[in-house]
């Protein structure tokens, strides 16, 4: 039957339902064997974009290329691909969390794999003790001040991986990396734009040249950037991919003007399409803007980063990147976490051979003075005390968890209340089973992952996480808050505990259903084996990696934003004005020529979902084109593509509830097609009361979803919105409405990355003082010289265009 | 205190498939299973309680393609050959294993067999007649559904939903002599507006996702139990979660139980060639061919190690699953009264090929459901036209738009397998909106025209193709399907555009798509 979802007699086994279907008869054996699917959901057909891995063996020893290599590390086939990783920190040299953890682990499995790949990290004298090559080569950054670093390179790198050091004791021999007893090195921002400009160099000297330039996090966030614009590395780093890693988006690594002078980095990075955001300096936002490819370290975190809480800022940039942007989860080091071996635990076990944990939970209560209650479960959380963490949840839930007749034990160190919240529990709750111990201790933190029936990881944010995949690799069954990496990894049913709220009923009633699943011991065990039994080794997650690698190099780069011209500060200085940046397109210009007629012009919207569009279009005029998408209310426009061809078709993220109408711009800045409109739907319940909203209601009222492909009904919904009207020669035109120009009519004006800016009016724009803010990012919109009113209109999105901070000209 | 009412909807739709270039054609089987397995066993079920008098009330769904396969010559004639050959199928294995579970199998497939042919013969063939029947009775509703089952959010024009509707609506009037009060959305595919076009065609009430309504603004106070009022005044069902878990949940779900024929191993794939192909077509290919020896056996247990079905034993367990459904829908009667001011409705939809074709046992476990209804007093078996004509304030809301596919969303229709089909969609509908407005006015074979590429487009809009291409179940058919009417379309268009037509091209994809005689083509205006 072509029908909806079978429900099958025999739940799902598709491998086994699936009949081969006579030869020839194709159609309907097959279509009856149809894989049973809860109707419901049916299931979606996932496209896996990433091709399969498949890792040359090593074979040839790496041929004495021209780069020094003091030490000789794992032998690299002939053809090996170079990938230089570059980031502030690594595991065992100096460290401080999860991106260190990452940057020491995967380079060894990707070389294992046949990527070439080697580490460029800054030479931390306080913290790197092992012994390092004399320098290799040696800078002298033309900076503000001018300053010489050295390259050295590990002697006996470890996991093989070739590692270069940049030397600068100045800025890099300090007790911290980041931070030290007074708090964060103000001059951090300066210290990395050193570091990468360093990077940067390095990178055009080695052999073979880099194919891809790995960043991480905001301390190499400039390096995609830089290695896209003029500069010294420009021919020779030309066909290098970049790809970033996003571990933390909460540093930004954000600093005013002043370090483009300081570093003498390219000006052109001063632009909202850049690293300017809001007259802050943002590498980060560099990397977002310009990496071929952003990884996250889970999808569902990927996910939450696209949202508006969790974007801090960039969500708007984040979205913008569609499938550009991927989350690929984290592994753990599975020699040095093996409970069949482990020298911490008072006894070994293994999925095969589980019986040896009772001794270690019994050996657990011996030493934190439990009473031993084998006939009861016992729980724990081992983490930072930090909110984040959700440990309060824990705190909160107290006693109705030592009401389940449950163990309840705390690992950690951190916030000072937390820790005497703590304090004050063990001692009111401690005769009923509630222990607490205010330390970081490793190997106490292995006793109890071996010990623990249940680990609670109630954290509020989690882009990864670690502790489950310990807890699993050691049989604590995860009972965790449904967030980020925690979602991706845990699932209900299969290998722990999901509660998708984070309060204390939600973690209650997860541990509750987890105890009935532990009254019944075959099934807990059943549970415990499974968990036991996943693969959440390195070598594992470094599949997709692998994938995203070759993916990158078959694909263009992605071509950035055509810097403007630049009037340095110097010469604006002598010519008595700010600094100013002048636009190709200025108005003085000969005229484009006339744009194509937009009646042969296909271009559609189509929602797939709460979280994405889908695009096609076919124009006639000759590409490449700029896919410009309008978001409503939140007033959110952004170039969601460029270098597109006359016919192509287009994946957009988008957020739940919200009206999307997207254009085609060529390179004259020419609107030649306007899509239609449409609205993504909610994706969870409205909250109580919630009324339909007013645009909403006006945009079905008025057709703006049908038919409307001059734009003319969006506008009348969504009042700044210019309509498009065709001209006589075919191209298209704005025609602004009466009111509000450039402002949306509900909802703060954000900006292209979605922060709200203060409110300008049209009439107060059109009179702005050359620096004021702009009211709407309009600087995607450029659009075909007006005439009469329309042009005055227009140049008040002239000035709506203006980067802040800069007057610039038009 | 009024009792709840239990809405059963049971929707039937089957792609228009009728091959008559081939004498036999694997994908018509779709059609005869669905009539032998679901169709019959469920309708003629329902006339024997309408005959008993028992007090019953359930919504069916027919879908234009459906209704004009089952109206077709050719396919009737092609539906009586294949009860014939698995008659005289099941009538050998019978004999062969006489007094065994196999033989118990091969018997009720033989006595199906005798059935359905003594149904054939008392409608005269006609399989929607007993439906008009059961309607003019009242107890059961016939609910409509748009033209070709095409999915309307991913329309590109107003003009091509309007169409697809009044195609749908319009064809229901002809088949069972009343305009639809009220119309199923293929797929409950929702969009913002769709309400205004059903208004516009008279349709009181429609069915929707659960989504729809749990993520509608203002939220409704009686959540799903009670339809809704859209702003265009027409009333929204929306399916209830729980009455579709125990039906359809792989694991919670009754079609699970170990009792329960296997629906995936068919005795046409097992036996010995030799001892089928007196019963096969004359192509001599294996197929499946309806008569099933094995049992679910238990959830994990290979095909190759399922145990024999017993059919006594499977229909008491209809029986008391029959019962446990009709208990917690009273205890759900009973839960939600205590909080509503009204009689909740709860609205239950399913495929009906769910009843008998997936799930053998369904038909019988359905009959029980409606004879223990009608003797609980908490909750009744209803109509949704009987639950729109009672005295009822509707709360007002705007449903969200959604489906009832993954994620309520429209993913299973339009994903990276199925983007080349919509540009080219959307071009036929405006390619169509183009012609009509152009020779909308003329007549004879002009107007002919106009109306093979209104079925043409209505054809390919089908949503049944991009879901077999999806889902992997039969994606060549499905493309295959879509490039036929697309390429027919544009042919056409091109012959009607350069004043070349042929009444010979015409006719010959007329007679291939009999269906939408009158088809009205100022929708598209």
């Amino acid at each position: 039957m072509p029908k909806k979802q079978a429900p099958s007699p025999t739940p799902p086994a598709p491998a086994s339902q699936t009949r081969t279907p006579p030869p020839g008869q194709a159609g309907a054996a097959a279509t009856i064997a149809s894989p049973p699917v809860a109707m419901s959901s049916p299931a979606t057909a996932q496209v896996n974009q990433a091709p399969q891995a498949k890792a040359p063996t090593p074979s040839a020893p790496q041929p004495k290329a021209s780069t020094p290599a003091p030490a000789a590390p794992v032998a690299m086939p002939a053809n090996a691909k170079l990938v230089l990783w570059v980031a502030s920190e690594a595991v065992p040299l100096a460290s401080t969390g999860g991106l260190g953890d990452v940057v020491g682990a995967l380079p060894g499995v990707l070389r294992d794999m046949g990527w070439d790949v080697r580490l460029c990290l800054p030479y931390y004298r306080h913290q790197i003790k092992q012994p390092v090559s004399a320098p290799l080569f040696h800078f002298d950054l033309p900076l503000a001040e001018p300053l010489a670093v050295d390259v050295r390179q590990l002697i006996n790198p470890p996991a093989g991986v070739p590692t270069y050091l940049i030397d600068c004791p100045m800025l890099f021999d300090r007790v911290g990396l980041y931070v030290d007893g007074n708090g964060p090195f103000v001059d951090n921002p300066f210290r990395f734009g050193v570091f990468q400009l360093a990077a940067q160099r390095l990178a055009a000297r080695l052999e073979p040249t880099p194919a891809i330039i790995h960043s991480h996090d905001w301390h190499a966030a400039l390096l995609p950037a830089l290695v896209r614009l003029p500069g010294p590395t420009h021919e020779k780093l030309a066909n290098v991919r970049t790809l970033f890693t996003i571990h933390n988006l909460q540093y930004q690594g954000d600093s005013d003007r002043g370090i483009i002078e300081a570093l003498r980095l390219p000006p052109q990075l001063w632009d909202p399409n850049w690293a300017e955001h809001f007259d802050r300096f943002i590498p980060l936002k560099a990397a977002l803007m310009t990496a071929d490819r952003i990884t996250t370290v889970s999808p569902t975190y990927a996910e939450e980063l696209r949202s508006q809480e969790r974007g801090m800022g960039l969500d708007g940039v984040i979205r913008s990147r569609g499938t550009d942007m991927r989350g690929l989860l984290n592994g753990i080091d599975e020699v040095s976490w093996n409970p069949a071996v482990d020298p911490a635990l008072a006894a070994h076990f293994s999925a095969a051979e589980v019986q040896g944990r009772a001794a270690c939970t019994k050996a657990l209560r011996a030493e934190l003075g439990l009473p031993d209650r084998p006939d009861r479960p016992l729980i724990g959380f081992i983490g930072r005390l930090v909110g984040d963490k959700g440990v309060d949840l824990i705190l909160d839930a107290l006693p109705e968890l030592l009401d389940l007749d449950v163990q309840v034990v705390v690992l950690g160190s951190g916030d000072a209340a937390l820790e005497a919240r703590l304090r004050a529990a063990e001692a009111a709750y401690g005769p009923r089973g509630f222990r607490t111990v205010i330390k970081f201790d490793a190997k106490l933190a292995r006793r109890m992952y071996a010990a623990f029936d249940m680990l609670l990881v109630p954290s509020r944010l989690e882009p990864c996480g670690l502790v489950q995949l310990y807890a699993l690799r050691y049989g604590a069954v995860p009972v965790v808050h449904g967030v980020g990496g925690l979602r991706d990894t845990v699932r209900e049913d299969e290998n722990g505990f999901v509660f998708n709220e984070p309060s204390a009923v939600a973690l209650t009633d997860a541990v509750t259903r987890a105890v009935r699943v532990w009254d019944d011991q075959i099934a807990w065990t059943a549970l415990q084996v499974k968990g036991l039994r996943q693969d959440w080794s390195w070598k594992n997650a470094a599949v997709p990696y692998d994938a995203l690698y070759r993916e990158v190099l078959n694909t263009p780069i992605r071509r950035s934003f055509t810097p403007a011209v630049v009037v340095t500060e110097a010469a604006a200085a002598r010519a008595g004005t700010e600094a100013t940046v002048t636009d190709s397109k200025a108005p003085s210009a000969a005229p484009p020529p006339p744009a194509p007629r937009a009646e042969t012009t296909a271009f559609r919207l189509m929602v797939q979902g709460p979280r994405s569009l889908f695009a096609y279009w076919s124009a006639e005029a000759q590409g490449p084109f700029d896919l410009v998408v309008e978001e409503r209310p939140s007033g959110v426009m952004y170039t969601a593509a460029a270098d597109l061809p006359a016919k192509g078709e287009r994946w957009l993220g988008a957020l739940p509830d919200q009206a999307y109408r997207a254009f085609l711009r060529d390179r004259a800045g020419r609107v030649v097609a306007l899509s239609n409109a449409v609205v993504t739907p909610l994706q969870d319940p409205p909250p109580p009361a919630a009324e339909h909203p007013e645009w909403l209601e006006a945009a079905v009222e008025v057709g703006v979803f049908n038919e409307d492909g001059e734009g003319r009904r969006w506008s009348a919904v969504f009042k700044g919105a210019p309509a498009w009207t065709k001209t006589k020669d075919g191209s298209v035109e704005p025609s602004w409405p009466e009111d509000g120009h450039g402002v949306p009519a509900t909802g703060p004006v954000l900006d292209g990355v979605g922060r709200p800016v203060p409110h300008v009016g049209a009439s107060e724009a059109l009179h702005a003082p050359a620096h004021s803010k702009r009211d709407i990012n309009l600087s995607n919109v450029s659009m075909h010289p007006p005439e009469g009113h329309s042009a005055a209109l227009a140049s008040s999105a002239g000035v709506a265009r203006l980067g802040s901070g800069s007057g610039r000209t038009r | 205190m009024m009792p709840a009412k239990l809405c059963l909807v049971l929707h039937a739709h089957l792609p228009f498939v009728r091959h008559p270039e081939h004498e036999d054609f694997l994908e018509e089987d779709w059609l005869f299973e669905a009539i032998t397995e679901s169709y019959v066993p469920v309708w003629s079920r329902l006339v024997k309680l309408a005959d008993e008098g028992i007090r019953f009330g359930i919504t069916l769904t027919i879908s234009p393609t459906l209704a004009a396969m089952l109206d077709d010559v050719l396919l009737r004639k092609r539906l009586h050959r294949y009860v014939e050959r698995l008659l005289r199928l099941s009538e050998t294995q019978a004999q062969v294993h006489s007094l065994s579970l196999q033989g118990d199998t091969a018997r009720q497939v033989l006595h199906r067999c005798q059935e359905t042919l003594t149904f054939l013969a008392r409608w005269k063939d006609d399989l929607l007649a007993p439906l008009r029947h059961l309607q003019s009775l009242g107890c059961v509703e016939i609910a409509g559904c748009n033209g070709t089952h095409g999915l309307l959010p991913l329309m590109s024009s107003e003009a091509a939903r309007r169409a697809q509707i009044r195609a749908g609506v319009d064809a229901h009037a002809r088949n069972f002599g009343r305009r639809p009060r009220g119309l199923w959305l293929a797929e409950c595919g929702f969009d913002n507006g769709i309400d205004e076009l059903l208004a516009e065609a008279d349709v009181q009430f429609f069915f929707v996702d659960a989504a729809a309504i749990e993520r509608g603004r203002p939220p409704s106070p009686f959540g799903l139990f009670s339809p809704v009022k859209t702003g265009s005044g027409v009333a929204a069902f929306a399916r209830d979660h729980e009455t579709g878990r125990q039906v359809w949940s792989g694991d919670q779900g009754y079609p699970g139980d170990p009792a329960y024929r296997e629906f995936h191993r068919d005795f046409g794939h097992e036996a010995k060639l030799e001892d089928i192909a007196p019963f096969l077509p004359p192509d001599g290919r294996r197929r499946p061919m309806g008569l099933k020896y094995y049992r679910v056996t238990g959830r994990d247990v290979p095909l190759h190690e399922k145990q024999l079905y017993d059919p006594a034993a499977a229909l008491a367990r209809a029986r008391v699953h029959a019962a446990d459904f009709v208990v917690n829908r009273q205890r759900q009667a009973q839960a939600l009264s205590a909080s509503m001011a009204e009689a909740p409705v709860i609205t239950a939809c399913y495929d009906a090929e769910l009843f008998g074709h997936w799930w053998y046992e369904g038909p019988a476990f359905l009959e029980e459901v409606l004879r223990l209804l009608a003797r609980t007093p908490e909750i009744q078996s209803a109509t949704t036209a009987s639950v729109m004509d009672e005295d009822r304030t509707l709360p007002h809301q705007n449903v969200a738009p959604s489906t009832w596919g993954a994620e309520s969303s429209n993913k299973v229709w339009l994903n990276p397998d199925t983007t080349w089909v919509y540009p080219e969609l959307h071009k036929a509908e405006a390619r169509m909106q183009t012609l009509v407005r152009r020779f909308g006015n003329e007549d004879g074979i002009t107007a002919r025209a106009l109306r093979q590429l209104g079925r043409e487009l209505l054809l390919a809009q089908s949503s049944d193709w991009t879901f077999l291409i999806t889902l992997g179940t039969a994606p060549e058919y499905g493309r295959a399907r879509l490039r036929e009417h697309l390429e027919a379309f544009a042919r056409l268009a091109h012959a009607l555009e350069t004043d070349s037509l042929r009444d010979g091209d015409l006719i010959a994809r007329e007679t291939r798509t009999p269906l939408f005689p009158d088809l009205d083509v100022t929708a598209w205006t």
